[in-house]
């Protein structure tokens, strides 16, 4: 017995295939670009022709994300919110708080013990703080995205970036490095924003965390940069993320399937 | 926090006084009575309200009551630059960043045990719907008796008696948590020195029309509204007396010289609380505020006969409070009495009472030929300043002038 | 005939206009003319006001006699404002409104009504004995009343069972009381009274509160988001249609201005004896209605509100009734945006 979890988010499109016992068969992440019809396609393509399965094998399909209604062969679409709650219990099952931040808007989460979303916050319309945030920024810092995580390595300044709208900040970044502030101190301001942002969310749904175990996904959960800063804006000895955080929210829906079929 | 702050400023103030009582300029003066009232409010076994803006100052001290609009605090905070601390406080207990930053500093301090706690609160509808809803947060939070007093627009026989029985109807209230009745007598004293500071106030304004005109970009910053605090005390006297004093020394000894006088501007509204060179700004652009829109006397003297219909006419007849053609008819009046050529609007973010005129301003002082330069700025929440952009569109707006 | 009275806000004692000969047509922030409104005050306003500008300045409106504005917050004076220069041809008052309940404000309420009612008659061309224009009054509320009567047995049977499409059918009601006809907003709520076979029940009753919903296709929406709205709190649901008490000795404008005042008031009015009472309001509505989850829509830069989501948000969180806050625009996108979250608070509310 196959279930099949997929995400369409802003940026990237993901899939798991679960069997039965929640194992993992197989996943994949790939942009989602401006087809997503497309993309959904493929991405399914991907998981099935890792684990060597055929598509009439997947009882259950279980779409979620942004575009979850654009998935045609689903048998619901269940919000991102409750896939990544569902997923990140499978994956840190002592999680108590989730934030995920995505490509286009960030969340944070408020789990009971049973990993049942007991309140949630977004982030307003605008990019701040998200994925597409720190994308404008590794392009201002002209830096591959990837590489960003790293880049505050070393850096010994109290420098927080004071704009969080993506078009300043932007901006902010080209005056500090026009001013010779060093590349890992912006990034390090820049972490610090975020987390300050990020920190904020969390505060709007739980406003004592100290005896919650935190954890983090989606994209941006890659970035250690990020996440220590967010620890540490949080006063937390460490912020959890999984091994594979762009596929949280899928896996969750995959999971959802399983547990509605039984 | 706030009581040493207060304290050290009122300390230093009076050890400078003791070592030359003549080095004192008036503005000292001033800040050393707001001092001691801020001391005073932060101090125990004093019986505190804290009001509405437009809140009758003078009544209340007469009844023994210290007292003082919340948006002071507001504006103390960010002159100190602690504000920033609170606003992440109210911010997280859900209070938009959308809102006036005024109240969302106070209530962030309220929010961290900062502020005193009062004794009664007493909202007031005028100027904004804002500031008495944060009124009923205040009252919410500390679970203290809540007054409101609501002020008309439109200016009525039927609208004053309303609001001078409430006014009435508030002294009951005040007294029955003083368990002091009302002194007729000490009223008519705290009325006597409205009515003499008013008419200091008056001399005060006309002085600063000279042109050039002797006051300088700090000297009258936001003194029209915080003056209403002492008005109705022997120091608020004083305090007049003693800028009424420094402008005609400053007119005798052409000192006014020192400070150059291009343009003449008014200021609309409230200014800048925070630190931002505005005012210096200014100067290197040899640009003078000769008047701010709330620095003017509107009202005719107190009754001690009829206190609460002086009072109640007192509160409805601020221009800034009433339908916006009464508060540009106000500022076209100004306009003209100083001479002035531009006017300064800093949009104040999150102020749907002031700056939700705005169009409307610029268009009134546009019909008399007067232009207005648009400032989209917070003037407390420093966070999200754009400093080049305002300075910027600030010295365009000059070189545009002359 | 038709002669039409703009008017805006809640608090607008309808059965005077009526009265005086006129109907009343409330200008709702619904339009495709362009917006301008933010040159004329400021961007930062509410789209409520903004929107109803925007139609008066690009004219977007039907003939209208005069306006009538109430004092209720900063944003509708600002609104009365412009008004006087959007369309300075127009006739307009406006009603100062205390902000809560007591007899000096009660006393001074029932003297603007009056005053109203006075200039409204004056508009027309009418001069009538008071007692005359006492009976037309009273004649008008109670028509008034009956749809309040009536919405009350719709808003009774929807909290009870779900029927799809009558949280939307009973907006088009009262759209229709506030646009076109009371007699006409009767007629369709006597359709809906009418015994009809319920569904079953959605898996999230919620509540609704805010300041403005008013298009029906956004109620439609909450069912296709499996969001059973089991009551709402809204200036154009049922608060707009309040019913009047009145004996038969009171004097009508009192009458008027106390179940005005008195009756589920939007956030800008207070009770001073119990600081924050919107809250408990909320609350109590909310339980009463059976709703296992609550969800606030308010537009952007609604003071009245923005002030007291915190005290609200502390009152249902004290109570374990989950809460989901809306910030909408009066744009249909605007609504579109906030599926996700909707869709998240019903599955959170289904566990």
């Amino acid at each position: 017995m196959i279930f099949l979890g997929i995400d369409i988010g802003s940026l990237s499109c993901d899939a798991v295939l679960i069997d039965e016992n929640k194992n993992i068969l197989s996943s994949s992440v790939i942009p989602t670009g401006v087809k997503n019809i497309e993309s959904i396609a493929k991405v399914k393509k991907n998981v099935l022709d890792a684990a060597g399965v055929m598509e009439k094998d997947i009882l259950s399909i279980v779409s979620t994300g942004y575009g979850r209604n654009r998935v045609k062969e689903r048998d619901r679409a269940v919000t991102e919110i409750t896939c990544h709650a569902k997923g990140i219990k499978h994956m840190i099952p002592d999680t108590r708080i989730l934030i995920d931040i995505g490509g286009q808007d960030s969340k944070a989460m408020l789990l009971d013990p049973d990993g049942n979303v007991v309140d949630f916050a977004m982030n307003d319309k605008c990019a701040a703080g998200t994925g597409r945030f720190l994308e404008a920024m590794a392009r201002a810092l002209e830096v591959d995205i990837n590489q960003l995580g790293d880049l505050d390595k070393g850096a010994t300044s109290d420098l927080v970036l004071s704009s969080m709208c993506t078009v300043f900040a932007e901006s902010e970044v080209v005056s500090l490095i026009a001013s010779g502030t060093e590349q890992k101190e912006i990034a390090k301001g820049l972490n610090r924003a975020i987390a300050a942002r990020t920190n904020s969310l969390v505060k709007r749904i739980a406003k004592n965390t100290r005896d919650l175990a935190v954890s983090m996904s989606g994209g941006v959960a890659r970035n250690r940069g990020v996440v220590k800063a967010i620890a540490e804006s949080m006063n937390l000895e460490r912020v959890n993320t999984p091994k594979l955080p762009d596929i949280v929210g899928a896996l969750g829906a995959a999971i959802i399937g399983l547990e509605k079929r039984r | 926090m706030m009581y040493e702050h207060f304290d050290n400023t009122v300390k230093g103030i009076k050890d400078k006084l003791s070592q030359d009582p003549s080095g004192i300029n008036a503005r000292k003066k001033y800040v050393l009575e707001l001092s001691r009232l801020g001391r005073k409010l932060y101090t125990k076994n004093e019986t505190i309200a804290w009001c509405g803006v437009t809140a009758p100052f003078d009544l209340l001290s007469s009844m023994g009551v210290t007292s003082c609009f919340v948006e002071f605090v507001g504006a103390m905070l960010a002159s100190t630059q602690t504000a920033g601390f609170f606003f992440e406080d109210a911010e997280d207990a859900g209070f938009a960043t959308d809102s006036c930053a005024y109240h969302r500093a106070v209530m962030g301090a309220v929010l961290k045990n900062a502020m005193p706690e009062p004794d009664f609160i007493i909202g007031t509808s005028s100027p904004c719907t804002a500031g008495l809803a944060v009124m009923e947060n205040f009252a919410n939070q500390y679970k203290k008796d809540f007054f409101i007093l609501n002020v008309p627009q439109n200016y009525s026989k039927d609208a004053i008696r309303f609001l001078s029985n409430q006014i009435e109807e508030l002294t009951h209230f005040v007294s029955a948590h003083t368990k002091e009745p009302l002194s007729k007598e000490k009223l008519g004293m705290a009325l006597e020195n409205f009515n003499q500071s008013s008419k200091l106030l008056r001399d005060i304004y006309d002085l600063a029309k000279t042109k050039p005109s002797p006051v300088d970009n700090r000297l009258l910053r936001d003194f029209g509204v915080v003056m209403t605090l002492l008005m109705g005390t022997r120091e608020g006297i004083d305090i007049c007396q003693a800028f009424k004093d420094e402008l005609n020394q400053r007119i005798k000894t052409s000192r006014h010289h020192a400070s150059k006088e291009k343009t003449r501007l008014m200021w609309i509204q409230n200014r800048i609380q925070y630190p931002f060179p505005m005012d210096k700004m200014l100067d290197d652009l040899g640009a003078k505020i000769v008047i701010d829109e709330l620095n003017t006397v509107t009202w005719e003297p107190m009754d001690p006969d009829n206190p609460f219909e002086s009072i109640a006419k007192r509160m409805i007849s601020i221009p800034f409070s009433m339908d916006t053609s009464k508060r540009i008819k106000n500022m076209q009046t100004l306009a003209l009495d100083y001479q002035i050529d531009g006017a300064i609007n800093p949009c104040h973010w999150g102020c749907r009472q002031g700056t939700g005129a705005r169009g409307l301003v610029s268009k009134g002082m546009r019909d008399i030929d007067i232009p207005v330069l648009n400032l989209e700025i917070d003037c407390v929440d420093s966070r999200n300043l754009a400093r080049g952009q305002i300075e910027t569109r600030v010295e365009a707006f000059m070189e545009m002038l002359s | 005939m038709n002669k039409k009275i703009g008017f805006t806000c809640a608090y607008t004692p309808v059965p005077l206009i009526e009265a005086a000969g006129f109907f009343p047509y409330r200008i709702l922030p619904e339009t495709k003319a362009p917006d301008q409104a933010g040159h004329l005050l400021h961007d930062n306003l509410c789209p409520h006001v903004k929107k109803v500008l925007d139609r008066a300045l690009e004219n977007d409106l039907p003939d209208l006699e005069g306006m009538v504005f109430i004092n209720s917050c900063d944003t509708m004076r600002r609104l009365a404002d412009a008004w006087q220069v959007a369309r300075p041809d127009d006739k307009i008052i406006l009603i100062d409104l205390p902000s809560g309940m007591n007899r000096l404000s009660l006393d001074f309420l029932s003297k603007e009504y009056e005053r109203l009612s006075r200039t409204l008659f004056k508009w027309n061309d009418q001069t009538l004995e008071p007692e005359i224009i006492s009976e037309k009054i009273k004649e008008k509320i109670f028509q008034w009343n009956l749809l309040a009567d009536s919405i009350k047995k719709i808003e009774e049977k929807m909290t009870n069972d779900f029927f799809p499409g009558y949280a939307s059918g009973l907006q088009q009601i009262i759209n229709t009381a506030a646009t076109e006809s009371i007699d006409q907003a009767l007629a369709m709520a006597k359709s809906k009274i009418e015994p009809e076979n319920p569904c079953k029940s959605l898996t999230a009753p919620v509540f609704v509160f805010g300041n403005l919903l008013f298009d029906p296709k956004v109620y439609d929406l909450f069912e296709e988001w499996n969001v059973q709205v089991v009551g709402t709190d809204f200036c154009t649901s049922s608060r707009f249609v309040t019913r009047i008490q009145t004996g038969p000795d009171d004097n009508i404008f009192r009458s008027l201005a106390h179940s005005y005042l008195k009756q589920t008031p939007c956030a800008r009015t207070m009770d001073t004896t119990i600081p924050g009472s919107i809250a408990q309001r909320i609350v109590e509505r909310a339980k009463k209605s059976n709703a296992k989850g609550v969800i606030g829509f308010t537009l952007k830069f609604c003071d009245p509100y923005l002030a007291r989501i915190p005290m609200i948000r502390q009152a249902l969180q004290k109570e374990s009734i989950p809460f989901l806050m809306l910030e909408g625009d009066c744009t249909e996108g605007s609504m579109g945006q906030q599926q996700t979250r909707i869709e998240a608070f019903t599955e959170m509310l289904e566990v």
